[in-house]
């Protein structure tokens, strides 16, 4: 009696730890496909992909002969890039805010609201955003509303009357400015 | 973690459930023939959660499909392992139900009470073959695609209902997005619930009716060695899933996953054929022509509806002949293995066949070419455009479908073809035209013969031949040979024929820039103009609707390669 109940035990350790094994090595599969995108070289998400434009991610936007004098407007940012799986060319990346100083100069300003991303517009006084009224000056800086930061400046530079920019997405909801 | 469970089985009185669960009486004691059934389960686990890894990624549609899966193979994190799992799982689904099916046969537990057991059993390995004929499309490449083909046009022969049944099933008249939507929504919601239902009251029923006795096994001796479910049982029957699942991961690893073959292409050449385990029906379709090929494609459900129909067989001829199980047991066994032997056939058939080599050498190369193009990212307009990511590529393949139906591949023996361009207007090809210009690789069997042999000493040949390399703009021509070339032309009388003002004569193609990009793409477009053929062209004309100037560009950059190539014939 003592031996069949030892022998039933040690048989049931057996089955709880093959049982258990199985679980855990069906599940790899899984948690890997759902982890994989956390990955340091997780394939590039739209936005990120290599691009064949400039060399450091300039891509022009605008002439600058079409843009208003000390006045933002508003402008799509498009870029050859790869989403995942599928390349296309001259993708819509976002926008920018772009403020002509001289022909030389201009200033841009992602139109991401650094709070919780939703669209900055223009507002008389500057810009704002609609969904929490977060308020920006006319040079970014914030004067208003929950956004933790001024609005996020990007590069831009102008080349043979071309205005262009690198494009780029910030960290949301911080202080501190971390490009993406 | 004891009082929480104590609050739990309060409220949910699981412990009684897993007690009910583990506690099944297993008549005749635990034996490794009972591993099956729960193995199958496993398996279905691990359908379910490799299906599920792959759909975070999938995206059914034409243009997405072939892409992501792609992806999923080589970017997702062991990707590869999920799909060769999911791949080979599913193989394994099809033996391990098949195994399961002959145990129960043999131990007569289909018998009365247990029809409704072997009929919902029966109806899950039909789920099984539906999941993998429905999942086989979903990569959206070659084998998928044509091979799915054949299975949803067997559909459309049904008489009367065939063309509506078709329509449903591949969502439309034809292939396409649709048929995708339709094939996944089938594939990982409508199957999974179904199968799910269908396992709940497989075993349900079985234990209603609890675990056969052996069938040489008297029932009392049965009752006396009958053990519970947990530990024994349950130890052999993870025991046995841990092997198969060790299993399966070992062979995903040593064949690095799965195959993806090169996006589906419906204006290509391929070789349908099916999964193994459908090699059977495949075979057996060979032996079946015009009206009697729904006679084939009936056979194997007359034969499945003599094994739904074997519990009620039973109980009908076993009060006349007692020993009748080991006979129906006999019958279903004996079809089995002819069907094993079909597949065999197949088989053997295929590789016996050098056609079949030859195609599948094809699809390989394809698919690894398809492979190293997607490394940069597939176009959004879809897979098949994947060629233009490199227009040598492009070109070759636009010359394989629309030239190549004449200019016959220098390999072909005996040669029939007009002027083989594989090497085309490099030094030597160009040599040997001068040399046989009526050769079979060249206007031999165009017809196009008026033209002399060039007789004078090699050196002579060499710098005509290099005058008319130099033509085509090729940065590595030898200016000097070619000018002296140049003189020859003139004094050899070449120029009689042969104009060089780019305009022609209608007698002899122009010979200005021979064979550079702008003589290239004229003469694709109108090779029966003054300035090359005239009257005695014989080439079909290429206008913009044949073919469009992105291919025509494509063409004329693969044929500008072939200079650098070794001419391919003797």
């Amino acid at each position: 009696m003592e031996e069949a109940t030892t022998r039933r035990s040690l048989l049931g350790t057996i089955a709880a730890g093959l049982s258990s094994l199985l679980g855990a090595a069906l599940s790899v599969p899984f948690l890997a496909a759902l982890a994989s995108p956390a990955r340091r070289d997780a394939a590039p998400a739209a936005g990120q992909g290599p691009d064949t434009s400039d060399s450091r991610g300039f891509v022009p936007v605008i002439q600058i002969g079409d843009l208003p004098k000390g006045q933002p407007k508003r402008v799509e940012v498009t870029a050859d890039d790869v989403d995942a799986w599928a390349r296309q060319e001259q993708r819509v990346m976002g926008a920018v805010w772009l403020i002509k100083v001289s022909r030389e100069e201009v200033k841009a300003f992602s139109t991401v609201c650094p709070h919780l991303g939703c669209s900055i517009n223009a507002a008389p006084s500057g810009f704002g955003c609609p969904c929490h009224t977060s308020a920006f000056s006319a040079d970014g800086q914030v004067v208003g509303g929950p956004s933790p930061r001024s609005m996020d400046p990007l590069e831009v530079k102008v080349e043979k009357d071309t205005v262009l920019v690198r494009y780029a997405r910030f960290r949301q909801g911080q202080a501190k400015r971390e490009e993406l | 973690m004891g009082r929480l469970g104590d609050w739990v089985d309060q409220r949910t009185g699981h412990r009684e459930l897993v007690r009910h669960a583990l506690e099944e009486p297993v008549r005749g004691g635990a034996r490794w023939a009972y591993v099956f059934g729960s193995a199958l389960v496993v398996l279905f686990g691990l359908q379910v959660l490799t299906g599920a890894a792959m759909a975070l990624f999938y995206s059914p549609s034409a243009t997405d499909a072939w892409a992501s899966v792609d992806f999923i193979q080589h970017h997702v994190w062991l990707g590869w392992l999920t799909r060769g799992l999911h791949h080979s799982g599913a193989s394994a689904m099809v033996v391990v139900a098949g195994l399961h099916l002959l145990q129960t046969l043999w131990f007569g537990a289909y018998r009365s009470p247990r029809e409704l057991n072997w009929l919902t059993g029966l109806a899950l390995l039909l789920l099984i073959l539906t999941f993998a004929l429905t999942g086989y499309l979903l990569p959206w490449d070659q084998k998928g695609y044509w091979a799915t083909q054949v299975a949803t046009s067997l559909i459309g022969l049904a008489p009367g209902v065939g063309d509506p049944l078709q329509r449903i099933a591949q969502g439309g008249a034809s292939y396409g997005n649709l048929t995708l939507t339709r094939f996944y929504g089938v594939h990982v919601v409508l199957l999974p619930a179904l199968a799910s239902a269908l396992i709940a009251a497989h075993l349900w029923l079985f234990r209603r009716h609890g675990v056969t006795t052996p069938p040489w096994m008297p029932e009392a001796e049965g009752e006396a060695r009958k053990e519970t479910f947990f530990p024994k049982q349950v130890a052999m029957d993870a025991g046995f899933a841990v092997l198969l699942v060790a299993a399966l991961a070992g062979f995903a690893v040593r064949s690095h996953g799965t195959t993806l073959e090169a996006p589906a292409d419906p204006s290509s050449q391929y070789l349908a054929r099916p999964e193994w385990y459908f090699l059977p029906l495949f075979q057996l379709l060979k032996y079946f022509h015009g009206s009697w090929e729904l006679v084939g494609a009936a056979l194997p459900a007359v034969g499945l509806g003599f094994v739904a129909a074997l519990p009620f067989l039973h109980r009908y001829l076993s009060t006349r002949r007692p020993a009748m199980a080991r006979s129906l047991a006999w019958a279903v066994t004996a079809g089995l293995a002819g069907a094993g032997v079909l597949g065999v056939m197949a088989d053997r058939q295929d590789a016996a066949d050098p056609t079949v080599a030859k195609l599948r050498a094809q699809a390989d190369r394809e698919a690894a070419l398809a492979e190293r193009l997607a490394a940069v990212g597939v176009p959004v307009t879809g897979p098949l455009d994947l060629y233009k990511n490199d227009p040598l590529v492009w070109g070759e393949r636009v010359y394989t479908r629309k030239c190549q139906t004449c200019h016959h591949p220098c390999s072909n023996d005996p040669y029939k073809g007009d002027p083989c361009l594989e090497g085309y207007a490099s030094r030597e090809w160009i040599a040997r035209l001068l040399r046989q210009p009526a050769g079979k690789y060249f206007f031999g069997n165009s017809h196009i013969d008026e033209m002399d042999a060039y007789t004078g000493d090699d050196a002579s040949l060499r710098a005509l031949a290099e005058f008319l390399y130099w033509q085509g703009a090729r940065k590595d021509a030898d200016a000097a040979l070619a000018k002296q070339g140049g003189e020859l032309f003139e004094s050899e009388g070449c120029g009689a024929c042969h104009t060089l003002d780019g305009k022609g004569s209608g007698d002899a193609p122009d010979l200005a820039g021979y064979a550079s990009e702008g003589w290239l793409s004229a003469f694709i477009r109108a090779p029966g103009s003054s300035r090359f053929y005239g009257d005695k062209n014989k080439m079909e004309t290429f206008d913009a609707h044949k073919l469009g100037d992105a291919e025509v560009a494509a063409v004329v950059a693969y044929l500008r390669g072939q200079a650098s190539q070794p001419v391919k014939f003797p």
